[in-house]
């Protein structure tokens, strides 16, 4: 019986079948992992909106005027200014506009009086009032307490 | 011989031909099961594959993340915000996850019972084993829970335990918006406010930016209810507008409620005075029938009215509230309030003139507005000629303070009719507002009417509504509510309507008080005056400092009312 040669065109032709095999194997196995990949991805960022979002509405709640209001009062000894205070003549104070911004690439430094040193009299530096002792403080609202008033209509 | 060789030959090309196909035969054999082998080959490399190579720890947030995935809404799809004019949050969706428990497929009851009060301190040990007990399929455990909450009850690691995922609307500015931007249900359908009447854009996505300023909203409730509190009055409602615009500032109705807790508010608290409130507001009503007169009638300032004697027509006496028993010119009649004075120029107004600038500045007919909850006004039918007085000064006409508001702004604003609207359109200019809106009163009359506004603030019954260094304007009005017998004295209806600054105005801010009861610092009075006029004078003095509005002091002289003096009598005493 003749011996029959296995032609290198054979052999090449089947070397490339199972090569081609193997990189689409390859191909459609790393698509797959990168598809897992943006699933999970895709999750964490639907979980990273939803703290966004918790996140805002705390922030929002916390800076409720009313609770400002009431925390000013508390703790600053600060008062809303009356209009008698407020005063738009004062030619020794420099115009907003003429105070050079480091920023700016035209600066130029621009000389100005200095504003008098001495006080008004009649002003105290704004302290940090300590609450009156024995007064009862309100029990402060915050936001756990907020959503905790939400799950007791929904306790079942 | 030649047969034989031939039959040879032939017979070694049979066996070379059956040769040749028992070898292709057996070539396409080889063939067949090198494939299968390669077939086979390829399963195990895959499996080997999938089983080693795939396998890797999975890191803890990727594990607890696909456990927390959310079965329905993703955040997009959720209710989206509504936001004040300067982007703070007024309403937003939050999702929640509810806890319930599958008690067929608790492993340990006890220990899951252990555990769970252990997390949750308002769970008792034995309420919660009693539910694990249950022979349901689904209990709920706990609705609402916070994410570290949730974290904690995963970490149990109990199959039997699962969470369904809510979206839960939040208020977080609380009841100082309650009216305006109204609350959801709990399917998250908008019931009333803004959420009602913006249910299915919200619904879809997209948020709303409304005309609100939640620092004035609060400078307005926080006036309004040390007003209220200090003459102890049933309720109050304000409105602070933009008179150019017609955007509303602020809108406060008070009693308001928890817009988390509508379902347990009464219903005086849902009731929406702002817009579903009609009342016969009295004596603000004379800006209209004035500014009527003065457009219609080019009369000036100097023109006068016998208000010596109550007016009669018919059966009906109109009476002043303080009677200067005289003639008054017009800026008298307007500071003083003379009901005589107005009913006169209502009269010479006349029935079918006043009734059409009334419907022109809209305050007969029910408006055009974002909300849902609009009332009618309510409108004498048939329309006589004694209603025509009765209506110049504000009885006999009942209307929402929303339209009246808008109406003042648009005579104010130099006389060109404005909409009041909650919701924020930066598309339009002041400027093409007021070219593209209907003309309501002439500028003179505008004017003349702001320097009358003036007049009542510096030297009418609106005294206390000054703030020094900023022009307020404005008029009071105290009007008597109606009951069955008539009009009841001891019943009030105290308001006080202020523009500013009033040179050029910007702002409208009006503020109603009903039955409020004199006090013995207001020497028992609970007029406009008394009540409403300082309230009004706070908010301003809020705003300014909120707004950033720089005092303008002017000398006696440039004050703006300063050339109605001279039509007004000095008075010996006062």
């Amino acid at each position: 019986m003749k011996r029959k040669r296995i032609k290198v065109r054979t052999l090449a032709i089947y070397g490339l079948a199972l090569l081609s095999g193997a990189m689409l194997l390859h191909t459609s196995q790393s698509v797959q992992k990168a598809e897992e990949k943006l699933h999970e991805i895709k999750i964490l960022v639907d979980q990273e909106k939803e703290s966004i979002g918790v996140l805002r509405t705390e922030w929002a709640y916390l800076n409720n005027p009313e609770r400002l209001e009431t925390l000013a009062k508390k703790y600053l000894d600060l008062k809303a200014p009356a209009p008698q205070q407020i005063t738009t003549e004062n030619p020794e104070l420099p115009e907003i506009n003429d105070i050079a911004s480091p920023l700016s690439e035209e600066a130029q430094p621009v000389s100005y009086t200095p504003v008098s040193t001495a006080k008004p009299s009649a002003l105290k530096s704004p302290s940090r009032k300590e609450p009156a002792p024995g007064s009862k403080s309100p029990p402060e609202k915050d936001f756990n307490t907020l959503m905790n008033q939400m799950t007791k209509e929904g306790a079942q | 011989m030649i047969f034989l060789r031939q039959a040879r030959r032939n017979a070694s090309k049979l066996i070379g031909e059956r040769s040749s196909s028992l070898d292709l035969a057996r070539g396409r054999l080889v063939l067949m099961s090198a494939f299968f082998i390669l077939a086979y080959m390829l399963m195990a490399a895959r499996a080997v594959d999938v089983m080693m190579i795939q396998a890797h720890p999975a890191t803890e947030t990727a594990d607890v993340a696909t456990l927390q995935e959310s079965e329905n809404a993703s955040v997009a799809m959720s209710r989206a915000d509504i936001l004040d004019r300067n982007g703070e949050l007024l309403a937003t969706t939050i999702k929640t996850a509810s806890l319930y428990a599958d008690p067929y497929l608790i492993s340990d009851r006890q220990k899951t019972a252990e555990g769970l009060s252990k997390i949750f301190p308002d769970l008792s040990y034995g309420e919660t084993l009693r539910k694990l007990q249950d022979p349901r399929r689904f209990v709920w455990i706990k609705r609402n829970l916070m994410p570290q909450e949730q974290h904690k009850v995963l970490e149990l690691g109990e199959p039997g335990l699962g969470f369904k995922y809510e979206n839960r609307r939040v208020y977080p500015q609380g009841q100082l918006t309650s009216h305006l931007v109204g609350y959801a249900g709990v399917d998250n359908q908008g019931l009333a406010g803004i959420e009602r009447g913006f249910n299915k854009i919200l619904s879809e996505g997209k948020p709303v930016t409304l005309t609100l300023d939640i620092r004035l909203q609060h400078a307005l409730r926080r006036e309004m209810a040390k007003a209220i509190g200090d003459f102890n009055a049933n309720a109050g409602v304000g409105v602070i507008m933009d008179v150019r615009t017609g955007d509303i500032l602020a809108g406060v109705s008070m009693p308001d409620f928890d817009p988390h807790d509508a379902g347990a508010a009464g219903k005086d608290n849902l009731f929406n005075r702002i817009t579903l409130g009609t009342y016969e507001l009295g004596s603000v009503f004379k800006i209209f029938s004035t500014a009527a007169f003065l457009d219609t009638h080019n009369v000036p300032m100097s023109a006068s009215f016998d208000a010596s004697k109550p007016l009669k027509r018919g059966r009906f006496t109109i009476n002043d509230y303080h009677a200067e028993d005289r003639v008054l010119t017009i800026p008298e009649i307007f500071m003083y309030s003379s009901n005589i004075g107005t009913a006169m120029m209502g009269d010479a107004v006349g029935t079918e003139r006043l009734k059409s600038f009334y419907q022109d500045v809209g305050l007969l007919t029910p408006m055009e507005f974002e909300l849902p909850e609009v009332a009618r006004p309510q409108v004498p039918n048939p329309w006589r000629e004694i209603n025509t007085l009765t209506a110049s000064y504000g009885h006999g006409v009942a209307t929402t303070p929303l339209q009246m508001t808008a109406a003042v702004s648009s005579i104010v604003n130099g006389g060109y009719l404005v909409h009041p609207h909650l919701v924020l359109n930066n598309n339009v200019t002041e400027k093409q507002i007021e070219e593209q809106s209907m003309r309501v009163v002439s500028p003179e009359t505008a004017h003349r009417m702001r320097q009358l506004l003036r007049l009542v603030v510096t030297d009418g019954t609106g005294s206390k509504a000054n703030v020094p260094g900023y022009a307020v304007g404005g008029k009071t009005g105290t009007a008597e509510k109606s009951s069955a017998r008539g009009y009841d004295h001891k019943r009030l209806l105290s308001s006080f309507v202020g523009v500013f600054p009033i040179d050029d105005p910007k702002y409208a801010i009006f503020i109603v008080v009903d039955e409020p009861k004199g006090t013995k610092a207001s020497y028992g009075y609970a007029t406009g005056g008394w009540v409403s006029a300082p309230a009004v004078a706070r908010v301003v003095s809020s705003m300014v400092s909120i707004l950033g509005l720089p005092p303008e002091p002017v000398s006696a002289e440039q004050e703006f009312s300063s050339t109605l003096k001279q039509y007004v009598a000095v008075k010996g005493h006062d």
